[in-house]
């Protein structure tokens, strides 16, 4: 009890700190089920598209352990690669897998996603490592570690969880406040009725892609400063993580993807660190099970009727 | 003279999504060899009533009894082996599959034969095999001329009006006490409407018992025994055709207010 | 009322069916007996002929390309179990190489020394089939209750979790500070595999099989168990537990209405195709002594799905063509073993864009303008719910008058 009480404020902050990032990846995923009833499977591979494009910055920009421009400056123009980046490669996965199938029976789409995610995790392990890729986080963000009690963290731990925050504060006044994110809304709710009414629906699915995949870009990066590290093969189980976010936050449900993420990480986080740290992935995986079997609406969603 | 059975007693019977309550305290009786025909304006819940009637919908709250026998709570396919089969608005043949395979889904709770049976020619399971083979035979009997020749072609590469007759002998096929046939002459050219009457009425003289949802006014007033009117979930009219046909709140229900009033 | 009969539908001929079907009526033409029984003799002579080549001429290479052949008979059975669940069922289950996985680690655990235990083959058998099938079960019945992609994500995670099992079961498992089982238990050898498992104790005094060299045997004993497999699916798909699949598959709301009970069939289809892929992995550590993680990554599963889906979902011809098409490149090619994943998602891509039934497939896939399953009961019922009362019954009672209605297109605006 002892150990509990000790362990688990730090617990906690390292469940929020990797909630956080589930939940950006999340939005992702129920931005685009919302819209196209389509689980993107490729969302995670995004991620890790986000995080190799950060790294490639850094690979240019950072000469022998030192940055040629200012931290600050440095991490901005990080961003908007990474979110530039794979904002671009969502719209163009949309474009030349999902939309000829887009009317197609469900399975098809699912099978071209799970082609598409193949396709970048070997296109980075091909081209560009097959080996983890260091981020040389030290040459420009300072390696401060903050405490607070017994609690420490990274101050990159901190930034991925304000920037996480700030970024999902932010899509949600798009999505509910203006005239585009009505237009999405209508387009969630019916995609038929959506284009009857004028809305240029391919036009509000490509930019859900190209925000969703921003997100999971700038996630990408934000994971990339955390850890100092990329990998090709990072958004398989991350991706797999932020779905299950997204499922217990209610598929579909902007603010739920958010809530879902954060204690998807925390709950994560405890069992890892008083449970079992081997079998953590396997409560992650629990948990989805657990919430599909008992609520499959989600914690925060709206029961759509009786679809069993 | 006796009273016929029920064959299907719709007691109170309500079903809301969200606020809207599609089917309101809906009450009906359905005696045996009866046609009994549902109309009533676009999203008055006809087809709601189908659905929960075949377990395709749980009801918010009544009940459902076929021959005395509780129906609610219990799955589509429970219902569909305790006698109802029922064909679709929207055709749902399953396209892939032949004609032939078609009407043999509808053998299907009542043969046995499983896997195990199937690799090893286990005797009884050929033999429930035949059967289904058999059923077709006799389910196609109404439309033999049109189905025959296409018995092993995909439903996919029929026309419109066989693909009705397909989902027809189908449900023939699950030897159903009930028939329910939602709007069984949709798409149907006048030709292919008088066809339909003809087989609804054939079902009947065999034994059937059947509950249609139709449109096409003269249709029902033709071949009904009895007409129920629904509107906005709730049951306004039931009766004989002549008298629901000249009952105002039918017309109203149909026309509007202003109509009705006005005429 | 003189009622003039519509025109009779002409059954189409012979050649116009084959047209009109397509990839349906040469699926049938190419799984016949008469096509299937030379083709399965052939192919069990082949390693014959190869090692009379082999003998008579300069070229060596019987061993190696019986090997080849031997895996493209492998993974033809894996792409067959794989077409039962996702072809015929339409389930996707990507966490299918997990089951291929723990037959094969539930082999090598019964016979090799990791556990001290030789079981004799029907044991074996019995114990891989047991535990594949109660996988199965355990992932199965929570997840087949859930819509289509909701069994995609839990399977891909089910696949996700058995591999880092396989990767931590090196140890005893640890759960909040209490160990399970003594501390050199070490179940799965971690990254390193089981080696030394037993091949399959055939009885050496069967006059034939004896004397034939090790992966001759293999080749041979996955090409039976892909002709029984192949007679199975092929009874199953004329019977009515491969209608009720097929049907659930097409259209599972009609397929409910009919009677089927849809959770147990997917349930059973699900539960088949794993054991399958159990004794398929059974076989295969017999076959290379050992079980290793490599052979059951995530990018397996897919490479089992291309074979599926480039020959053709549904059908069983084009899951053997594809599983060929494949297996050999890979063998021949060094290079093409780096880029082969490469190759794989975009073949699978393109496959899916253009043609996306495969070359031989039998599954409705193509873009339709309705929906499938539960969504259109909804979306027919919300329709019926907000359509304006302007009703079909006055367009009907005008087209009887003879007045042509505009019913499909709206109103040209000017």
């Amino acid at each position: 009890m002892e150990y509990f009480l000790q362990n688990f404020p730090q617990q906690l902050v390292n469940g929020l700190e990797t909630g956080s990032l589930y939940a950006l990846i999340a939005l992702g995923y129920t931005l685009i089920y919302g819209i196209l009833e389509m689980l993107n499977f490729a969302h995670g591979d995004v991620f890790m598209v986000g995080g190799f494009l950060a790294a490639g910055v850094t690979a240019v920009l950072v000469h022998g352990g030192v940055a040629v421009i200012p931290g600050v400056l440095m991490v901005l123009v990080m961003m908007a690669f990474a979110m530039g980046g794979t904002g671009l490669l969502g719209v163009g996965i949309e474009r030349v897998a999902y939309r000829p199938l887009r009317n197609a029976n469900r399975l098809a789409p699912l099978i071209t996603a799970i082609g598409v995610s193949l396709l970048l995790e070997s296109v980075v392990q091909v081209v560009i490592s097959p080996a983890p890729v260091l981020v040389p986080t030290n040459a420009f963000v300072p390696q401060t570690v903050l405490r607070l009690g017994s609690v420490e963290t990274p101050l990159t731990g901190v930034l991925l969880f304000v920037v996480s925050i700030g970024l999902m504060v932010g899509l949600d006044l798009f999505v509910f406040r203006t005239r585009f994110g009505s237009a999405m809304r209508a387009t969630a709710q019916d995609r038929e009725a959506a284009g009857f009414m004028g809305i240029d629906v391919d036009r509000v699915i490509m930019v859900t892609f190209f925000i969703a995949s921003a997100l999971a870009g700038m996630g990408g990066l934000l994971f990339g400063l955390r850890y100092a590290t990329v990998n090709f093969f990072m958004g398989y189980l991350l991706g797999i993580k932020a779905f299950t976010a997204a499922v217990i936050g209610g598929i579909g449900n902007l603010r739920g993807a958010m809530l879902g993420g954060l204690l998807l990480g925390v709950f994560e986080s405890l069992a890892g660190g008083f449970i079992s740290t081997e079998f953590q992935d396997a409560f992650a995986f629990l948990a989805l099970i657990i919430v599909l079997i008992i609520r499959p609406q989600g914690l925060f969603g709206q029961p759509i009727g009786d679809r069993a | 003279m006796s009273e016929p059975i029920p064959i299907l007693r719709i007691d109170r019977l309500s079903r809301r999504f969200g606020g809207l309550a599609a089917v309101d305290d809906f009450s009906l009786e359905i005696r045996a060899g009866e046609i009994v025909s549902l109309v009533g304006p676009n999203g008055a819940g006809k087809t709601t009533v189908f659905n929960l009637v075949s377990g395709i919908l749980k009801p918010s709250a009544g009940s459902i009894r076929l021959l005395g026998r509780e129906l609610v709570g219990l799955a589509a396919h429970r219902i569909t082996r305790f006698g109802v089969a029922r064909t679709f608005q929207n055709i749902r043949v399953f396209p892939q599959l032949t004609v032939r395979e078609n009407i043999m889904l509808g053998t299907h709770h009542w043969t046995r034969s499983g896997m195990l049976g199937s690799v090893t020619f286990w005797p009884p399971a050929q033999r429930a095999e035949r059967e289904a083979h058999a059923e077709v035979d006799k389910a196609i009997a109404l439309f033999r001329e049109r189905l025959e020749p296409r018995l092993d072609d995909p439903a996919f590469s029929l026309s419109y009006a066989n693909r009705r007759r397909t989902e027809m002998a189908r449900a023939l096929a699950a030897r159903p006490k009930l028939l329910l046939l939602d709007e069984p002459a949709a798409g149907m050219n006048p030709y292919e409407r008088v066809e339909i009457a003809r087989l609804i009425r054939s079902m009947r003289d065999q034994g059937l018992t059947i509950f249609l949802i139709e449109h096409h006014m003269p249709l029902v007033m033709e071949i009904s025994d009895r007409v129920v009117v629904m509107d906005h979930g709730v049951k306004i009219a039931e009766g004989l055709p002549k008298e629901v046909h000249a009952n105002p709140r039918v017309i109203e229900a149909y026309l509007g207010r202003r109509a009705a009033t006005a005429g | 009322m003189s009622v003039q009969p519509e025109v009779i539908e002409e059954a189409p001929t012979r050649g116009q069916r084959l047209w009109q079907s397509g990839p349906a009526a040469w699926n049938e033409a190419l799984t016949r007996p008469v096509v299937l029984i030379p083709f399965f003799l052939l192919a069990a002579a082949m390693p014959l002929l190869l090692q009379y080549l082999e003998d008579n001429s300069s070229w060596i290479g019987a061993q190696f390309w019986t090997t080849i052949l031997a895996n493209c008979a492998m993974y033809a059975c894996l792409a067959i179990s794989l077409n039962l669940v996702v072809g015929y069922a339409g389930l996707l289950n990507l966490g299918f190489i997990a089951f291929f996985g723990i037959g094969s680690y539930t082999y090598a655990l019964v016979a090799s020394d990791q556990l001290h235990q030789h079981y004799p083959f029907w044991a074996a058998l019995l114990v891989v089939v047991l535990v594949t099938v109660a996988f199965a079960l355990l992932v199965g019945l929570p997840a087949l209750r859930l819509r289509g992609d909701y069994l995609a994500i839990v399977t891909l995670g089910f696949g996700l979790i058995m591999r880092d099992l396989i990767l931590d079961l090196d140890r005893p498992p640890t759960l909040a500070g209490h160990q399970f089982g003594p501390n050199d238990l070490n179940l799965t050898g971690g990254t390193n595999g089981i080696h030394q498992v037993d091949p399959f104790k055939l009885p050496a005094s069967l006059p034939l099989l004896g004397s034939v060299p090790h992966f001759l045997m293999y080749y041979w004993i996955f090409l039976g168990f892909l002709a029984l497999s192949l007679f199975c699916m092929l009874r199953w798909r004329k019977t009515r537990t491969g209608r009720a699949w097929v049907a659930i598959r097409e259209d599972e709301l009609a397929a409910r209405a009919m009677g089927v009970n849809t959770f147990k069939y997917r349930l059973l289809a699900f539960t088949v195709s794993a054991a399958m892929a159990g004794i398929v992995g059974m076989i295969d550590a017999a076959f290379i002594f050992n079980a290793f993680p490599g052979n059951f990554d995530v990018q397996q599963t897919v490479t089992v799905f291309i074979m599926v889906i480039l020959g053709g979902l549904g059908s069983l011809p084009g899951a053997i063509l594809g599983a060929v098409a494949f297996t050999v490149p890979p063998f021949l090619l060094q290079q093409f073993v780096f880029v082969k994943y490469l190759i794989i998602s975009v073949v699978l891509i393109a496959v899916m864009v253009f043609r996306p039934e495969g070359l031989l497939g039998t599954v409705s896939i193509r873009p339709r303008r309705t929906m499938g399953g539960t969504v259109e009961l909804f979306a027919e019922d919300a329709a019926e719910a907000a359509a304006p009362s302007v009703d079909g019954k006055v367009a009907d009672l005008e087209a009887a008058a003879g007045a042509i209605v505009p019913t499909a297109d709206p109103p040209p605006t000017t």
